[in-house]
């Protein structure tokens, strides 16, 4: 508990150097601090709870392999996210050549992760309601998935995570203008979609 | 619409995640106190950012961290990493085992061994108990070089230079008191026993354990001493360059002095120059880099069926057992560098970057992942994910153009 407590107090900085002297539970720490961050990103950007599992896990042995390169010249939060990016990237084209581009159903992932349903549900405990949040969720991740990928990912990492307009450049390697566009013609694109659809 | 709302609605997004600044905020307002239709454009722009801000975050599943553990337990680059010593036992014995095997089927010859190896790999017998005047003589220079402070491999490979010659006098032992001594001597007369093509280089396991990822500088000024059958682990030297058919896309260096593994495997070889015959360790350690420095520049993009990171070939370390000796012993000790394929391109880390085997220094276009110009090369070339995975740069080239994609953070 004093370790935890210690750790606690590091900033993310002094984990990667810890990391990389070989602290294992300093990667353990960076790994509680970030996984459900990255995790939620992920799973938006991919809108499938199996591929970010994978995708994921990925990010962070990613990370743990490449901690010597990481500069420290960015935030742990935008290096990890810019492996998540291109990781998730790779998993879309993959899935997109082996023709599997449909995410896993509601029905699917409530038998295979109930806890993943439920968080997604959150406290829709009438039926009706949650039929109701169901068909907002679908619709909504159905239009999430119909954007372009340069436009998906600032999207994701705005809506689902907060970051800045500056940390979105530094993990997509744009400048922050091109991020204020970007994410104009993704809300453009989605308001057009979820009125499509019925959803707003 | 107007010019003005247009330029009004550019800056919604930014005013609904509060990136405005003062001045371009206040313009922004005053514009939507008197544009109805602006105003309703602003509302669906919200009512987006709402539907989707009210989207409860999903939580990674609850034994993440124990998966997380398991996809990275089997690790062999950290192994060998963190447990050097462990990983050279384990090497020794992969060597022992198939330099025994090799050994027993070729059967040594008296006498043959002893000038065989003399001749090309002194150092291997330092650690031979049995061949103890030649052994100690190259065990006291050895250790005499690396105590003067030079990097061993270095100091080694002038060492080895210099006692080519004297230990090819050095009185030869029986070769029955040789046979069936330690398990590294065995090994060193599978060496001897080796085809032509196999003597004079490899770190150990009957010529394997060739050294790769090396400095491609210094690879490149031993090119014409170099092999191409350096990264399969047999034989990092000349010594095997006119012997060994290169594999079908890497042509054979020219070598600058007649190889001396053109000759019998019994027969003494003459003193020949260290860099011809007697390959340094850090050579070998190139060796598998080395192996790639005059394949073909063109082709990274030639129709072949894109190879899986998977491929990612490991050589096998080729050294005895204890650390110390090994370095004595085996300086041809292969580097922890893997070397990746990739559309029968051979890749190896060079100082950060995995670089394809014949970049030489070329321009080099910039593109970083996820940038606009990495999606178009992506569409081009869909399996370049499978090689550059964004944790470290990578030099490639696609349609006789080198390209330097480099990870985003």
């Amino acid at each position: 508990m004093v370790i935890l407590e210690e750790q606690q107090k590091h900033s993310d900085d002094d984990l990667v150097r810890a990391c990389r002297e070989g602290v294992e539970s300093a990667f353990e720490e960076l790994v509680r601090r970030y996984k459900d961050r990255v995790y939620n990103v992920v799973y938006r950007y991919l809108g499938n709870h199996e591929d970010s599992v994978d995708v994921a896990l990925e990010v962070f042995v990613r990370a743990h392999r490449s901690l010597d390169r990481f500069k420290g010249d960015a935030q742990v939060y935008t290096w990890l996210y810019s492996i998540a990016a291109n990781a998730a990237r790779n998993k879309l084209r993959d899935r997109s050549r082996k023709g599997r581009n449909k995410g896993v159903s509601f029905e699917a992932l409530q038998e295979r992760a109930p806890s993943l349903a439920q968080s997604i549900t959150t406290d829709a405990v009438n039926p009706s309601h949650l039929a109701q949040k169901r068909e907002l969720n679908d619709g909504l991740k159905a239009c999430l998935e119909d954007l372009p990928d340069s436009y998906r990912l600032p999207f994701v990492l705005r809506t689902f995570d907060n970051l800045s307009y500056a940390d979105i450049a530094a993990t997509v390697d744009c400048p922050p203008g091109t991020i204020k566009s970007r994410l104009n013609q993704a809300r453009k694109r989605l308001r057009d979609c979820l009125t499509k659809r019925g959803v707003l | 619409m107007a010019p003005a709302c247009e330029q009004i609605r550019s800056e919604f997004s930014a005013l609904l995640d509060d990136e405005l600044n003062s001045e371009d905020r206040e313009l922004v307002e005053e514009h939507l106190a008197e544009c109805a239709e602006c105003l309703r454009e602003l509302h669906g722009f919200k009512q987006v950012a709402d539907a989707y801000r009210y989207h409860h975050p999903v939580k990674a599943p609850d034994d993440f961290e124990e998966r997380l553990r398991d996809a990275m337990a089997p690790a062999p680059a950290r192994f060998g990493q963190q447990w050097p010593a462990a990983r050279l036992a384990a090497a020794a014995a992969i060597v022992v085992g198939i330099g025994l095997a090799y050994w027993r089927m070729s059967g040594p010859e008296p006498g043959a061994f002893q000038t065989t190896m003399r001749a090309e790999e002194p150092a291997r017998e330092s650690t031979a108990d049995a061949i103890e005047p030649a052994a100690e003589a190259d065990t006291e220079l050895t250790q005499e070089s690396m105590a003067q402070g030079a990097p061993p491999e270095m100091g080694e490979s002038e060492a080895l230079a210099g006692r080519e010659s004297d230990t090819a006098k050095a009185k030869p032992v029986p070769g029955d008191q040789i046979a069936g001594e330690s398990a590294a001597e065995e090994m060193a007369e599978s060496v001897a026993k080796r085809p032509p093509e196999f003597q004079g280089g490899g770190a150990g396991f009957g010529g394997g354990g060739g050294g790769f990822g090396g400095r491609r500088s210094e690879t490149r000024q031993r090119d014409g001493e170099m092999t191409g059958r350096g990264a399969d682990g047999f034989g990092g030297a000349a010594t095997n360059e006119s012997e060994a058919a290169p594999p079908a896309t890497v042509p054979a260096p020219p070598a600058p002095e007649p190889p001396s593994a053109s000759e019998p495997a019994p027969q003494a070889k003459p003193p020949a120059p260290a860099p011809a015959s007697e390959p340094a360790p850090h050579q070998l350690r190139e060796s598998a880099a080395m192996k790639d420095d005059t394949s073909t520049t063109g082709d990274a993009d030639t129709p072949a069926t894109p190879s899986r990171r998977a491929e990612l070939k490991r050589e096998q370390p080729g050294a005895p057992a204890d650390g110390k000796e090994l370095e004595k012993t085996m300086p041809e000790a292969v580097s922890e560098e893997a070397v990746v394929t990739w559309r029968e391109q051979r890749f190896s880390v060079v100082e950060g970057t995995l670089e394809q085997a014949g970049y030489d220094g070329e321009p080099l276009t910039e593109i970083t992942l996820l940038s606009d110009a990495w999606h178009d090369i992506l569409d081009r070339y869909p399996d370049l994910v499978d090689l550059v995975d964004g944790t470290q740069p990578v030099i490639v080239q696609l349609d006789k153009t080198w390209y330097r994609f480099k990870p985003t953070a």
